[in-house]
């Protein structure tokens, strides 16, 4: 028999508030109706072009039709039964568990307070008469599978290290659509005094692997007053590990190195990207700017200028969004929905130094961040005291813990979009730890574990491994 | 694009920092140039008996492309009305863009002022002299003159005075002074004088020449050659008799003023007093933005504002009877009409970006006509001519009338002649800004405006950018080439709106409910709301 019954929480061992298939309770076939949510569409149609284009799509929520059939020896216990029917119907949100007969796993709804239909009631044997009670339950779109925990993560602050250099991946992720994700991390190394702001982003198509992430500098073609330099440490890299512009020649603004990036052709390069540079400046007085532009070798795009902070810090700076290829991209050939591979883009980084004599600009690495998905970033407060901080999609908020136990002693902050994961489809999540100057010190050899959790969420039922 | 839009809402004030996408009923918001981010809207459930500490009056509200953490849209709730009903407890939020503190403060300012209307007779004036402005022998424009009349006596050390106050009332200091005289005789016992006081403290005389049939110019500024004290704000023009007392003997004993040209000193767009190089008597829009910045708008960031260089020679731009930095704003573009302005997301503290810039006139945006498009365009904005009428520097109210070449109207059997006429008013006082304004005016009207509509629910492509952008990114401000209209070659170059398949983007709004953005071409799309907002934005106050 179907399980199906409120609980109170989302667990392999809930407390059963109200079991509707034990007891006088049964849940009836007929006129029972879980069936998947409804999907909103808007469109847009005028009589220039045959049919529509859809430019977004969400789940409705969804009603789960129970028919319930109550049978009881005294009207006393059936007033009872229904009273606390009633109770869970309205609580403004309840959590109906469902696990059908045979399946290994329920999957539970988040519902929302309804009402009961229509209630009929058949004489019979008993003193109570048997009765069947109609109930539509609004529900969330999608019904939520067990919370499933992904293995710790270590993340390296080093884009070049061996493995999960600023990103892990996040492979069999369960559901039927995508879910948001939960990341909790400690709080070193992450929170100081200064408002550190790390960035999260994913990509969830294709071979992320393959996305052109990181474009050091000493593979870069080297031009006006700069150099690559001997390995310094405090880079990431192995060998010559940075270069560094003199301006001795030439302060003005214009191109110090340049590529093409990444080399070759592929499906996986397309995209938007947000593109940081790791760089250091020798004098802190001095106003160096920086910028990148890219494109064909001909015709570029041209970002903004970024003026890089006062202090000598290595520390990230957002260059803006590029994209790949430039300019207009079909995807596919034609209609026939074969993906078309995409080259590799020019890259400038130009540099000036408009104010002082002294500065010279070092720079470690450029990192394209995928900005076509999902990315926000967080500033997360001093968080004193608390020993984790939690990036948490499904609430949409980031807090710090202590012990477990919710302690924000600042507000964090967010921008963007909570990162999210995709079933059959190999997630790849970044984690830049640092993304504004000023705030913690940026180790290159620095480390953050991230314990990622998640909720599946269906459309339906649950298969047993997915 | 068949998944839910990657916007996110998010609500700051002191108390609480909120995402609340999810809670969101419904998403508009509306970009506009000039101005940037202009209002939005969006409701969401909440209980009306509290007050959620997300919710307040001037609290934050951004709105974040998810995909890449951009802000599309940044502002101040200003209205967090609620309600009760059917649809259950509701708080409608509506919150202004960063557009709004431009007309936070009114003040008067002196910027540059030619009106020798504004000179009044000092009191230390003698009663052997009249002080008035009249014809002149030398301008069109009228002088201020000085003079004792024929047989009247004219003691040692009396004066004939005029004072200018505007500068002081306006709280401003002064920043130059110019003016070109002439005299009616020569004499070392009388001089022409530049003087200069701090509020109705003794004077300095900046300036003494003696008084000659030659002329010449009384020219001092902050921070020059020939200095003006810092502080000082009131000036006097005087012709003082340094000689013994004598008796008038004709009609010659007269000095007068003309080509005026007052200014008040002015910030730097960091906040920062600009105390030297006030070197022309002319002013720049650019100028007056970067002290708009630093005076009234301190909720930009003037440090940092971009601010493109304007060329032309601003003569007269004043306001002693206040003004907010809208006004003044579109009044430079109206000077200057291929510039913009914008305010933009904020920074770490708060301060919103500025920018001051000219229209491109490169085509930025790719459309097509197929989602939808309605163009109301006509005839009625075509026109060969324009009469401007404006108040000279002696209060005269005079006119001109300037012309250019319109194709369409002279192809007509007879050529048609449409003249249209611009009231200036007291706005513009020299015959240089009239014209300006009338040229400009003509050329905005060379082409029928398009104040239409064009509807975008798919990517377009973005040439700047140099990537395909969804609706809720595109910005007002630049150009768009809209396929599916009349298409010709030249339209491949175009370099400003053409009025049949370039056209500028004047405003973008973008709903969440039907998932498109709507753009305004050229001018905004007419409406009843429109025509009451106009209405009520007349000012009260005139540009002198």
């Amino acid at each position: 028999m179907d399980i199906v019954e409120f609980v109170d929480s989302i667990a392999a061992s809930p407390t059963v508030r109200l079991s509707l298939t034990s007891g006088p309770w049964r849940v009836l076939h007929a006129g029972t109706d879980l069936s998947p949510p409804a999907l909103r569409r808007a469109s847009a149609s005028t009589l220039m072009r045959d049919g529509a284009f859809y430019p977004a799509a969400a789940y409705d929520d969804r009603i789960l039709k129970l028919r319930f059939g109550l049978s009881a020896s005294t009207a006393d216990s059936q007033a009872t039964s229904l009273q606390q029917l009633q109770w869970e119907l309205d609580r403004p949100g309840n959590l109906l568990r469902w696990q059908p007969h045979g399946a290994t796993f329920p999957v539970f709804f988040r519902t929302i307070r309804s009402a009961t239909g229509t209630i009929l009631g058949h004489p019979g044997a008993n003193q109570a008469p048997y009765r069947e009670i109609d109930v539509e339950l609004l529900a969330e779109p999608f019904a939520y599978g067990l919370k499933q925990t992904i293995s710790t993560a270590t993340v390296s602050n080093n884009p070049a290290a061996g493995s999960n250099g600023c990103f892990m991946d996040i492979t069999g992720v369960k559901g039927d659509v995508e879910t948001p994700l939960i990341i909790r991390t400690s709080t070193t190394n992450i929170v100081g005094s200064n408002d550190n702001e790390s960035l999260f982003a994913v990509r969830r198509r294709g071979t992320p692997s393959n996305a052109p992430f990181l474009l050091q500098a000493e593979s870069m073609t080297v031009s006006t007053d700069t150099t690559t330099q001997a390995n310094d440490a405090a880079f990431s890299g192995a060998g010559n590990n940075y270069t560094r512009t003199t301006f001795a020649t030439q302060p003005g603004l214009t191109t110090r190195l340049a590529t093409t990036h990444p080399a070759g052709a592929s499906q996986d390069y397309r995209g938007t990207y947000r593109v940081f540079a790791r760089v250091r400046k020798t004098v802190s007085g001095d106003t160096v700017n920086v910028q990148l532009t890219w494109g064909g070798t001909l015709g570029t795009v041209t970002n903004d200028l970024v003026t890089l902070p006062a202090g000598t810090t290595i520390h990230h700076v957002d260059l803006g969004l590029m994209s790949m290829p430039p300019g207009p991209d079909p995807v596919t050939d034609g209609l026939s929905g074969t993906a078309l591979s995409v080259t590799g883009v020019h890259v400038r980084f130009r540099a000036e130094r408009a104010v002082g004599t002294g500065a010279q600009v070092d720079l470690d690495y450029l990192l394209f961040v995928p900005a076509d998905d999902r990315l926000c970033v967080v500033k997360w407060g001093t968080l004193s005291g608390s020993d984790s901080c939690t990036v948490d999609g499904t609430r949409d908020m980031v807090y710090g813990t202590v012990s477990g136990a919710v302690n924000n002693v600042n507000i964090a902050q967010v921008e963007g979009g909570f990162p999210m994961v995709t079933p059959n489809q190999t997630n790849r999540l970044y984690f830049v730890r640092q993304v504004r100057a000023g705030a913690i010190t940026d180790t290159i050899g620095g480390t953050n574990d991230l314990d990622v959790s998640y909720f599946p969420r269906y459309l339906y039922l649950r298969p047993a491994s997915t | 694009m068949s998944i839910p839009i990657p916007l996110t809402v998010r609500l700051v004030t002191s108390r609480q920092d909120r995402h609340i996408t999810r809670d969101l009923i419904d998403l508009s918001f509306r970009t506009v140039a000039p101005g940037g981010y202009a209002l939005a809207r969006c409701a969401l459930h909440r209980p009306v008996a509290l007050d959620p500490d997300e919710i307040t009056l001037f609290g934050r509200v951004y709105i974040y492309d998810a995909r890449n953490g951009a802000v599309i849209w940044e502002g101040r709730l200003e209205d967090p009305g609620r309600s009760a009903g059917t649809n259950g407890e509701v708080f409608e939020i509506s919150a202004l863009g960063p557009s709004a503190h431009t007309r936070d403060r009114t003040v008067p300012l002196i910027y540059v002022d030619t009106r020798l209307s504004e000179l009044a007779t000092s009191q230390s004036s003698g009663r052997a002299y009249d002080v008035g402005t009249r014809e002149s022998l030398n301008v069109t424009t009228g002088a201020l003159g000085l003079s004792a009349r024929q047989g009247s006596v004219v003691s040692t050390l009396s004066l004939a005075a005029a004072v200018y106050d505007a500068v002081y009332d306006a709280g401003q200091d002064l920043a130059r002074v110019s003016l070109d005289w002439d005299g009616g005789f020569s004499s070392s016992n009388t001089q022409v004088e530049l003087r200069t006081t701090e509020d109705l403290g003794g004077t300095t005389t900046v300036l003494s020449v003696d008084v000659s049939t030659t002329g010449g110019t009384l020219a001092a500024s902050l921070g020059g050659g020939t200095a003006i004290t810092a502080g000082h704000n009131r000036f006097l023009l005087t012709l003082r008799r340094s000689g013994a007392t004598s008796t008038v003997a004709d009609d010659n004993y007269w000095a007068e003023f003309y080509n005026m040209a007052v200014l008040g000193t002015r910030f730097a767009a960091d906040g920062t007093a600009i105390t030297s190089g006030y070197n022309s008597n002319t002013i720049l829009a650019s100028d007056v933005v970067k002290d708009l910045l630093g005076r009234l708008l301190t909720a930009y960031d003037g440090a940092n504002a971009s601010i493109t260089a304007t060329s032309y020679a601003i003569e007269q731009l004043a306001y002693p009877d206040g003004v907010t930095a809208e006004k003044v704003l579109a009044d430079l573009m109206e000077l200057d009409q291929g510039y913009l302005w914008e305010a933009l997301e904020s920074n770490s503290a708060g301060r919103h970006r500025f920018v001051w810039r000219a229209w491109p006139t490169n085509v930025r945006y790719e459309a097509d006509v197929v989602d939808g498009y309605s163009s109301v365009g006509s005839g009625a904005d075509l026109y060969n001519a324009v009469r401007v009428r404006y108040r000279d520097s002696t209060g005269r109210i005079r006119n001109v009338r300037r012309t250019q070449t319109v194709a369409v109207l002279d192809a007509t059997t007879p050529s048609l002649v449409r003249e249209a006429f611009i009231d200036l008013g007291d706005e513009v006082s020299t015959l240089a800004n009239a014209e300006r304004a009338g040229d400009q005016f003509l050329a905005e009207h060379l082409y029928a405006a398009n104040a239409g509509r064009l509807a975008i629910a798919r990517p377009i492509l973005d040439i700047t950018a140099g990537r395909m952008v969804q609706p809720w990114e595109i910005r007002p401000g630049y150009l768009i080439r809209v396929r599916g209209l009349s298409p010709k070659a030249a339209a491949l170059n175009a370099t400003g709106r053409d009025g049949a398949t370039t056209f500028r983007i004047a405003a973008v709004d973008y709903s969440v409910s039907d998932a498109a953005a709507q753009l305004e071409l050229d001018s905004p799309a007419p409406s009843v709301a429109r025509q009451i907002a106009d209405l009520k934005a007349r000012p009260d106050t005139r540009r002198r």
